[in-house]
């Protein structure tokens, strides 16, 4: 028979028993704010990665409420709408303009809903209303975008030249129209020409390396790709998406223009007034747009993810790189690349400085040769590397390496200045007293232009 | 033929093995049947629960703390990996929660109340204490089995739930030991992630693990032959059987939990 | 009126046949004393009066009544009226020997648990056992045992009383201590089916008696009708003097 003892245990087994269960009911209650006064609101995604009824949500990072439900979208590509619970003292941070992002708690903690912080400006957000949501970050998504950017960069590439050889075709017409507007259409076309030739050759080098970029991460999808929501990333490579929209249309508008200014030159009004300066103004803008865009494939290039691709495939910080390394053929060790020289003297190129007769600075004629010897090259600049290389033959030892590394110095922010190349792209190397592989194998007193040209750029020649 | 008499010994293994089964749905389902007529017995339910609960009590928070402890060592050598030892007091409790703590309390409970059952129940089948009870007019039956089901099934959630928290107190022994946590933040972080769908469902679950103990053990224990080796057969089948219809209800019941949740297997 | 009677009652286990076309009846208020070598089948029979045991043809009636056709209900109304001392005596091992004799109260009577326990303490004092109401009944020697058993059997004044083989392992003073309970409780009117092998007791106790052998009766009478009997089993029987 139960004696009172006994039944004395059963009371606290059960009573034990049932507490605990309370408690942990109220320990989930209370992560889920099951107990706080809340309203609802609405936001929704496309993808909702990693979410599920009952994910916590977290205003400005603080612990707010759970999801309450999900509602998935009834046709393909629609939206999931989600209901969000939010405990009524975070209210006031909540606006209009606050915006829902799929979190994820440390790099392989579970999803969680974050709703930023919205301004003061905006409104508070009405219990049942709908706020914006901030797409989650997807690999796949990445990837299509690096993919549909290089069919807009080629695009882009592609209309350009062809408008270029049309308005070649129309300066030709120009000359048998109108003798006196000849040399100003001309010159235009020379202006021009040299601008948009130089965004093509960039824009040709940006989508190699998007494609690079591309396929990459479709490499480390499988393993590293998955794991890492690497946020910076993502927005790069949106930023690389946007600027090539942005290029494609500067470099429609550039050569809309030019087309424009060439029909006023080809017009029996002639010119309109200001229509050159216009063309410029767009011309800058379109220069601007470019060196954007190649400051951000820059920057996604040093992303940690892609790095360890692009130092496989050459490219080398030029800065870093050092005589002797350079000597040993660094550069071309890959097979990628091959490398030709132009050999140039210093008394060609230099003279002394007039204040400062020990210093050398350039001279207009070497100006000159440097501008003729690199005509040829630069179309293979866009996915090549430059290296100045410097020589000097008089002097210490040290002196001989400053002052190649002056001459090498000089001659390559000349070039960079008057050939916008890509500063990352072209380096000096100075190479002192050590000028293996000169005409006739002769001491050289001077500079060299080592174009190293990826090897399929310089097969189609 | 040696060959026919093969197949018929096998045929006639098969045919026991269906007779069993059949007569242990058969004893499950009247159980559940009989629970609900009167008399309803609330002096052996509580005799019953004091065996199954009280006294298995110091067993299982000694067991939990011990696989608390087991437990946070694995989380935190596969969670230190990643750099997420914050994760370590929430991946033990959902895996305490969930299943750890729900199964380890059925198989021990499975081993202690269900060797009891059988034994005691066996033994009164072998020195015809059950004879008695029928002769004095009692539904054996009920008396002995529907009972000590109905007790099991009580006890075996709020084992299960101090189960899960002794699991909990042990994390926190082992993770105290190593960075000196407070208990408050341990315990606030292991239940970063659980949610009423990881709890409620893995808790309730043990109901049936209860009901399956209890029916096996006990009839296992009415169907013991003469003599005190039938005893000892029965209590021994109970626990074998007892642990094995557990982990494969199991399964079964995991599977009907992420149809009702289906949060749970996300 | 009989209290119980066996019409034909015929019981095999597997091969063996343990009762073979039984019939005799027993009257109210008498004492009915069956004799038989061991496993001829005593308890068996003891076993079909309560309904513990189905007979495979035949009918037992238990005051009248088939036994086979009772609902549960009525079988546990009918069981109320008997009390049983198995030959082991089966007390619940669980409960002290004074919740053993409490219990059929307990499950049967409106009592108070007060008046339970004076009853239950009273039923221990007739078979010697007064001072042993708190023991467990693992800690009871068999003759103990055997008491508090009969004591249990006895606890709701049943109007037929079973007993198996009441003073096995009992000294010669306490047996015939336990034979002048059974008589003076069959004299309160409680019929009595004892199953012994101690013939001096059968003959202080008996107004019946039958020898089972080979699943029949050999013979069924009284006392003389058996002492005159030619069978050399019976005369061997009824020769003996000890024996439990
Ligand atoms: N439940 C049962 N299953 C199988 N056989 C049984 C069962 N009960 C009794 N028997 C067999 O029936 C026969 C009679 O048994 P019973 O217990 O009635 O003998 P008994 O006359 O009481 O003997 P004893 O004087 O030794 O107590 C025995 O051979 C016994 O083995
Ligand atoms: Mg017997």
């Amino acid at each position: 028979m139960a004696t009172p003892a006994r039944l004395v245990g059963v009371g606290v087994f059960v009573v034990c028993g049932l507490l605990l269960f309370t408690v942990g009911l109220f320990m989930i209650g209370d992560r889920q704010m099951a107990f706080a006064k809340k309203f609802t609101i609405f936001t929704e995604f496309r993808k909702i990665t990693g979410l599920q009824p009952g994910s916590i949500v977290r205003v400005s990072g603080a612990k707010a409420g759970a999801i309450k439900a999900i509602a998935p979208p009834n046709v393909p590509g629609g939206k999931f709408r989600v209901e969000i619970e939010i405990a009524e003292e975070l209210h006031p941070l909540v606006r209009m303009d606050s915006l829902a992002s799929i979190e994820t708690e440390g790099l392989v903690g579970g999803g969680y809903l974050g709703v930023g912080s919205g301004t003061g400006a905006s409104p508070t957000a009405a219990a049942g209303a709908t706020i914006a949501s901030k797409e989650p970050f997807d690999i796949a998504d990445l990837m299509q975008q690096m993919g549909d950017t290089i069919v807009k960069v080629n695009d882009t590439i592609q209309k350009v030249n062809d408008t270029i050889d049309e308005m070649k075709g129309d300066v030709q017409r120009a000359v048998v129209s109108g003798a006196d507007t000849i040399d100003v259409a001309h010159k235009l076309l020379v202006d021009v020409g040299g601008d948009v030739k130089k965004m093509t050759a960039d824009g040709a080098r940006l989508s190699a390396d998007a494609a690079q970029i591309a396929e990459t991460i479709r490499k480390g999808e499988g393993t590293l790709g998955k794991l890492v929501n690497d946020d910076e990333l993502y927005r790069r490579a949106t930023a690389v998406a946007t600027q090539a929209d942005e290029i494609a249309t500067s470099a429609r508008q550039v050569v809309e223009q030019a087309r424009k200014t060439l029909e006023g030159f080809q017009s029996k009004d002639g010119p309109v007034e200001g229509m050159a300066s216009s063309l410029k103004q767009t011309m800058d803008d379109a220069r601007k747009a470019m060196s954007g865009f190649a400051e951000t494939m820059e920057a996604l290039k040093h992303n940690f993810l892609l790095r360890g691709f692009f130092k496989d495939r050459g490219f080398f910080n030029l800065a870093d790189i050092s005589p002797a390394a350079y000597r040993q053929g660094v550069l071309t060790s890959d097979g990628a690349r091959h490398v030709v020289r132009v050999w140039l003297q210093a008394s060609q190129l230099f003279e002394p400085a007039p204040d400062t007769p020990a210093a050398e600075r350039l001279t207009a004629k070497g100006k000159a040769q440097l501008d003729s010897s690199i005509g040829a090259y630069l179309d293979g600049l866009a996915t090549g590397v430059l290296m100045v290389e410097g020589y000097a033959q008089t002097g210490t030892r040290d002196g001989e390496y400053v002052r190649s590394r002056v001459r090498a110095s000089l001659v390559r922010d000349y070039l960079i200045g008057k050939f916008s190349l890509t500063p990352q792209m072209t380096g000096v190397m100075p190479l002192g007293r050590d000028s293996a592989g000169s005409p006739g194998n002769e001491p050289w007193d001077g500079v060299a232009l080592a174009f190293f040209e990826a090897k399929e750029t310089a097969k189609k020649k | 033929m040696p060959s026919l008499s093969t197949i018929d010994r096998v045929g006639a293994s098969v045919l026991a093995l269906f007779e069993f089964v059949g007569a242990l749905s058969t004893f499950g389902a009247r159980a559940c049947v009989e629970a609900f007529r009167p008399p309803y017995e609330p002096r052996e339910i509580a005799r019953h629960l004091y065996q199954f609960g009280y006294r298995s009590a110091p067993l299982i928070l000694t067991a939990g703390m011990a696989i608390g402890v087991v437990l946070s060592m694995h989380t935190r050598a596969s969670l230190e990996r990643f750099g997420a030892e914050a994760m370590i007091p929430a991946g033990l409790a959902i895996a305490l929660i969930r299943e750890t703590g729900p199964l380890t309390a059925g198989l021990l409970v499975s081993g202690r109340v269900g060797a009891g059952i059988g034994a005691e129940i066996g033994a009164m089948k072998v020195t015809e204490q059950i004879d008695a009870l029928e002769a004095n007019a009692v539904d054996a039956f009920k008396y002995l089995a529907v009972t000590r089901i109905i007790a099991l099934m009580i006890a075996m959630p709020l084992l299960t739930v101090l189960m899960d928290f002794a699991g909990i107190f042990g994390g926190y022994l082992a993770e105290a030991a190593v960075s000196g946590m407070s208990w408050s933040l341990y315990f606030e972080r292991a239940f970063t992630y659980i949610s009423y769908s990881d709890l409620i469902p893995a808790t309730l679950k043990t109901i049936v693990f209860g009901y399956l103990i209890a029916v096996a053990a006990s009839y296992l224990g009415f169907s013991a032959s003469r003599g005190t080796e039938g005893v000892g057969e029965a209590s021994t089948r109970s626990v074998v059987m007892g642990s094995m219809l557990i982990i494969l209800s199991d399964v079964v019941l995991v599977k009907i939990i992420f149809f009702f949740y289906p949060a749970v297997s996300g | 009126m009989t209290a119980v009677r066996f019409d034909n009652v015929s019981k095999r286990f597997g091969a063996l046949a343990v009762l073979d076309a039984v019939s005799f009846d027993i009257a109210k208020g008498t004492a009915f004393c069956l004799l038989g070598r061991s496993g001829t089948g005593k308890s068996v029979t003891l076993r079909h009066i309560v309904g513990l045991v189905e007979p495979d043809s035949g009918t037992v009636f238990v005051e009248e009544r088939d036994i086979k056709g009772l609902s549960r209900r009525e079988l546990g109304e009918v069981r109320t009226h008997m009390g049983f001392l198995f030959q082991n005596a089966a007390l619940f091992d669980s409960m002290s020997v004074g919740d053993n004799v409490a219990f059929p109260m307990r499950r049967h009577t409106k009592l108070s648990d007060g008046d339970i326990r004076e009853r239950a303490r009273k039923k221990l004092a007739d078979v010697g056992l007064e001072a042993d109401y708190d023991k467990m009944p693992g800690d009871l020697s068999g003759g103990m045992k055997k008491r508090a058993g009969l004591a249990r059997a006895m606890a709701l004044d049943p109007s037929i009383l079973l007993v198996d083989e009441p003073s096995a392992g009992l000294d010669p003073i306490t047996a015939k201590e336990i034979d002048d309970l059974l008589v003076a409780t069959k004299r309160g009117g409680t019929t009595l089916v004892v199953v012994t092998h101690n013939i001096p007791s059968a003959r202080v106790i008996g107004d019946d008696f039958a020898v089972l052998q080979e699943g029949r009766l050999l013979v069924h009478g009284t006392l003389e009708a058996l002492d005159a009997s030619e069978e050399p089993l019976v005369q061997a029987f009824m020769r003996s003097q000890g024996g439990g």
